[in-house]
């Protein structure tokens, strides 16, 4: 229990430095509304493969949760953009700022759809994802709940959604224990333990692209201060002129 | 070896790894079809390889990818390349962080784009070629335009930074585009436009456009300074004093504290800007002033260039092209001041329009006017048959008309894509013009999408005159784009679009070219006795195109617009194509 505090409260001041920026909280509500936004079109593309009504219908209403959250998460965005101005030009300019930032400091949601994975995993294995994905997801909301309480209408927002991810752990979870009493217990065993090792692997792969850039980047800082430096302080001499000057004739095959 | 034979005159344009990628494509001179890259990816500032793109392109044409004549892409890599090492180099050691990224991603990807290409296309190398960014800009220009083969332009560049040149006097003459003279780097006014961008606390090169908005309410009080930062050298060109900025060797922070002693301290990244006159403080005086400040600087600068391309090239009209071309009113302040007496620009002068450029110089010849495949192109350059989206109809143009006459928003929907920043007439909300709060009737439903940008006026261009002063130049081309100054009916009638220095901007609408809008427009002059209608382009997160049905229901239903007219029949479908040789990474 200790140690999921020690774990859990680097991640809460995290999550509450984000709700401190205006911009990062408006970026990281346009964020999660895309992300949901794509799971509820990867559902709905999954409803049209799934033959049981049963989980058919709980998919159609899981993927109908997740445009909602897409919906109120936008307009909780769109409340903050509102707040701040309404002329035209600098509503487009938020707009594409949200967007930069968005990519660059926001906070990602469930992040774990991509287009067609019914089709690729199967069954199984991909209500199995979906419940990995939900319970992480279940958790994250959980903790933007926590740490968006001085803005109680942001706090409005996450709760609605935490509610709607418990319902999602819980059918998945449902479904799962379904099968294995029909005597699927392996198959559902091994799905649930690769959709864990898959985020698993998959945040090695980050961490090791993330690794080879920097190791990659130091090589090249490296080099700039010991076999460029010579260059770099005789080219510090080179002044740039302006003014008109002749164009290179162009030679289409040419590279330079 | 293949049995295929190439396919004669099949010719792609490429614009890849920077934002604007996207391809074109022209067979037998002729611009058959051209799609960025962020249609696909729906990011804004898409800057990958233009994959989908391509495709998209050679599906509406049936063109294989293995069979075309040859690619160009719109860059000479080893030239930026060489310019990245010698600018780096030369602002030794305080390029050091920058360095290392620049390199990183060019010794990793960009310096070997001639095989990428080739891998993807399955093409032989000697069927890859490269064209200088700004002679794409150029054969871009001409072609958007509508040059005709026999027909001679002067053309302007006004660019931030591709190879060595940042801006150019160039000609076009008997279907040949040649530059004549350029500005070298790193003395750029897209740089330090884009410098001022983020200073204000935006994502730097997004759109100069948007400098209007804030310009709206601005005065001219740094003139001086701006005419310390980039004076005019004797020749007509300009320079940069670099001692504020930081563009010239840093990709990321574009602007030195130096900036911030000139104009004081800059926005945090992401900070909300507001316009002045609105009762804010003096910092939104100081951004409005700050944008009127650079808006005038360009005009003066591009001014003073223009006289001396007029003196060179002596040749027909002026072509705006590049990033700073986005801005409207640089086409009226040029029109207006000479020495051109015909100035145009257009849909794409910034770097979407340079894969078109790249393919344009890629066929011989430049291709004699647009023209584009599918029931609705109607002269338009982008995509309209294919992957273009079949839109549900929900009401019909009497209906329609009676909603927006009520005051309601209206979204005007029509099959295909334009190139280019903005919607010209496929992906529009529309709203009335009179009344002190009709800009803001058309824009709210946009804002409440996170979206939004200047509300323009529709006019009929043959009735254009009687609304504002468009020269007769740009009244009588297809489609006509600037902010020119209102006449007192337009003020009286639509105080909301009007600036303070008492200009409009305005698109004309051809009865030829954009027919169902125009008949429209008349239907709603015939109701209210003025022929105008508000526009602003509709975007689905943050793209003026929106692919697919499901993507424009969704964006409507965001931005609560209830009413939509759509136009056009349902696009072709394409022919079924084999991309590359590796096709199957698919």
């Amino acid at each position: 229990m200790r140690n999921q505090l020690v774990r859990f409260q680097p991640a809460l001041a995290r999550a509450r430095r984000i709700w401190r920026s205006p911009a990062r909280t408006r970026a990281t509500l346009l964020a999660f509304a895309e992300t949901e936004e794509d799971g509820a079109k990867d559902l709905v593309a999954a409803t049209r493969r799934i033959a049981d009504p049963f989980l058919r219908g709980h998919v159609e209403r899981h993927a109908a949760d997740e445009r909602r959250h897409a919906t109120i998460l936008r307009q909780r965005a769109a409340e903050l953009a509102l707040d701040v101005g309404e002329g035209g030009g600098a509503g487009a300019d938020s707009r594409r700022d949200l967007e930069g930032s968005a990519r660059r400091g926001a906070a990602a949601s469930h992040g774990f759809y991509s287009a067609g994975l019914y089709d690729e995993l199967g069954e199984v294995a991909y209500v199995a994802m979906l419940h990995v994905a939900e319970r992480r997801a279940a958790k994250l909301f959980e903790l933007h709940h926590r740490a968006a309480e001085t803005d109680p209408a942001t706090a409005a927002v996450f709760a609605e959604i935490v509610t709607d991810e418990k319902y999602h752990v819980a059918y998945t979870q449902k479904i799962l224990e379904r099968w294995r009493a029909a005597g699927r217990g392996h198959e559902v065993d091994e799905a649930l333990s690769r959709a864990r090792s898959s985020r698993f692997v998959g945040a090695w792969k980050r961490l090791g692209l993330r690794s080879a850039g920097g190791l990659g980047r130091v090589l090249l800082y490296v080099a700039y201060f010991t076999v460029l430096a010579p260059f770099g302080l005789v080219a510090r001499r080179q002044r740039f002129g302006g003014g008109w000057r002749d164009p290179k004739p162009h030679t289409p095959a040419s590279q330079s | 070896m293949s049995a295929r034979e190439t396919r004669r005159g099949a010719v792609l344009g490429l614009c890849a790894f920077q934002r604007g990628a996207g391809a074109a494509l022209v067979v037998d001179g002729r611009v058959v079809a051209a799609a960025e890259e962020s249609w696909f990816s729906r990011r804004p500032d898409e800057d990958g390889f233009p994959r989908r793109a391509a495709q998209a392109c050679l599906r509406a044409a049936g063109v294989n990818g293995a069979d075309l004549e040859r690619v160009v892409l719109a860059e000479k890599p080893l030239a930026q390349f060489e310019r990245l090492l010698a600018t780096q180099l030369a602002a030794f050691p305080k390029s050091a962080k920058s360095f290392a990224g620049t390199m990183f991603t060019w010794l990793g990807d960009r310096l070997w784009i001639k095989s990428r290409i080739a891998d993807e296309f399955g093409l032989p190398a000697e069927r890859i070629e490269f064209a200088p960014r700004l002679l794409c800009h150029v054969a871009s220009a001409a072609v958007q335009c509508g040059l005709g083969a026999v027909e001679s332009a002067s053309v302007l560049v006004l660019d931030d930074a591709g190879e060595w040149g940042t801006a150019a006097l160039a000609t076009v003459r008997n279907g040949r585009a040649e530059l004549l003279q350029e500005v070298p780097f790193p003395h750029s006014l897209g740089l330090v436009g884009a410098a001022l961008e983020q200073f204000l606390g935006r994502t730097p090169g997004a759109e100069l456009g948007w400098f209007e908005g804030l310009a709206a309410g601005g005065s001219d009080r740094f003139r001086d300074t701006f005419e310390a930062l980039v004076p005019e050298e004797s020749d007509g060109s300009f320079r940069v004093d670099t001692g504020p900025f930081r563009f010239h060797f840093d990709g990321e922070r574009l602007f030195a504290p130096g900036l911030e002693a000139l104009f004081g301290p800059a926005r945090r990244p992401g900070e909300p800007l507001a316009r002045a006159g609105d009762g804010h403080d003096e910092r939104a005086r100081r951004d409005a002033d700050l944008a009127a400040g650079f808006l005038n600087l360009t005009a003066r600068r591009a001014k003073s260039m223009a006289r001396v391309l007029h003196t060179k090239a002596q040749a027909g009209p002026l072509l705006l092209a590049g990033c700073v071309a986005q801005t409207r009113r640089l086409v009226d302040l040029l029109g207006e001041r000479g020495p051109f007496a015909d100035v145009r620009v257009g849909a794409a002068p910034g770097p979407e329009g340079l894969a078109l450029g790249a393919a344009a110089l890629g066929s011989g010849s430049l291709p004699s006017a647009p023209h584009t495949v599918g029931a609705t192109g109607q002269g338009s350059i982008g995509l309209f048959s294919g992957d273009t989206e079949v839109f549900r109809a929900d009401a019909d143009e009497g209906t329609a008309l009676e909603a927006l006459l009520r005051g309601a928003p209206l979204a005007w929907l029509e099959s295909g894509l334009e190139l280019g920043p903005e919607s010209l007439g496929r992906r529009l909300v529309v709203g009335r013009v009179d009344g002190a709060h009709a800009a803001r009737a058309v824009l709210a439903p946009l804002l409440r999408d996170g979206a939004g940008e200047c509300a323009r006026l529709l006019v009929p261009s043959e009735v254009a005159e009687r609304w504002c002063q468009l020269g007769p130049a740009a009244a009588a081309s297809a489609v006509a784009r600037g902010a020119p100054r209102a006449h007192p009916e337009l003020v009286a009638l639509a105080p909301s679009v009007v600036g303070a220095d008492g200009r409009v901007h305005v698109q004309t609408v051809h009865r030829d070219r954009q027919p169902n809008l125009h008949r429209f427009l008349h239907r709603v002059g015939e109701r209210t006795g003025a022929p105008l209608l508000l526009a602003a382009t509709l975007r689905a997160r943050g793209s003026a195109a929106a692919l697919s049905a499901q993507d424009v229901d969704e964006a409507l239903e965001r931005a609560g617009i209830a009413h939509r007219l759509v136009h056009g029949p349902p696009p072709k479908p394409s022919p079924q194509v084999e991309f590359a040789a590796n096709a199957e990474r698919d």
